[in-house]
């Protein structure tokens, strides 16, 4: 598990983000971060079994709208937040939270995963146990969050 | 080819985009049909034949294990294909979904061209 790094972690986000909808990102600038719009929504999906932890995923408006329009191969104009691009941030975090229990779960994979779920800015990680990193999706901001149980134990304590 | 496709998938975006592919594999648009979840998908299954299944697992109301345990239980649908397209990498539920019958497992984030591949390989359509 000492792999699973923000690199690791971003690495499966992209991979997921260019296959699923053929959206390129890559890790965010430090430098540059500020001129990313911030995000506005926020999802999480848990995993169980041996191990257990949470993903954390966190879009801009603008990012959430891209996905979606790539997604389901229409105009930006033509999906909406609320609907379309909730959605998209939730099935990207299912496919993200599905990349990060393969990888740590290995071959012979034990670990179990939920299901998705949007959740209020307060309640993604703002630091701690785990690994943390953004990506510029196309100008857009993606942030991921991965948190291990005894991490998220002790933050919910 | 005539050939029915069902997909079933909690998420309706990954149905429109999954739906996308199955319409570049050949299958006209009013042969795909699709599901939020395993219950719904029986309930379609009682009206129309369906040739091949698109089963995600993680779902509400009925689970895709559920579904294809269910599947196998009706002797009319017993045979139908069933292709699992899942974040699943639990290798004790991957392997009774293929004691239950599953062809193929399609693990996301996939490449549209495996989805093609796997329906092309499996219903014949034309590419």
């Amino acid at each position: 598990m000492s792999e699973f790094n923000q690199d690791r972690l971003g690495e499966l986000a992209i991979e997921a983000l260019e296959r699923t909808a053929f959206v390129a990102a890559e890790p965010a600038d430090t430098e540059f971060l500020d001129e990313l719009s911030s995000c506005e929504w926020f999802t999480r999906i848990r995993y169980t079994g041996p191990i257990s932890g949470w993903v954390y995923l966190a879009g801009s408006r603008g990012f959430m709208l891209g996905l979606a329009s790539s997604l389901l191969g229409v105009e930006v104009e033509d999906v909406t937040i609320e609907k379309e691009g909730l959605d998209a941030l939730r099935e990207l975090t299912n496919i993200v939270g599905g990349s990060v229990v393969s990888a740590l779960g290995g071959d012979h994979c034990k670990l179990s995963l939920g299901l998705p779920e949007v959740i209020e800015s307060g309640a993604f990680p703002s630091g701690g146990a785990g690994e943390h990193c953004v990506l510029d999706a196309e100008g857009e901001r993606l942030e991921l969050f991965w948190q291990p149980a005894e991490a998220s134990d002790a933050q919910a304590a | 080819m005539s050939c029915n496709l069902l997909i079933v998938d909690d998420s309706p975006i990954l149905r429109a985009a999954i739906k996308k592919v199955v319409k570049l594999a050949g299958l006209e648009e009013d042969r795909i049909f699709e599901a939020g979840n395993g219950k719904e998908a029986l309930e379609l299954m009682s009206t129309i034949w369906v040739d091949m299944v698109l089963l995600d697992l993680n779902m509400p109301v009925m689970n895709g294990e559920e579904f294809a345990t269910e599947l196998r239980k009706q002797p009319d649908l017993a045979d139908v294909a069933v292709v699992v397209v899942s974040t699943e990498s639990n290798e004790d539920r991957l392997a009774r979904m293929r004691a239950l019958g599953a062809i193929e497992v399609l693990h996301k984030p996939f490449e549209p061209e495996d989805l093609r591949r796997i329906i092309v390989n499996n219903l014949g359509v034309k590419l």
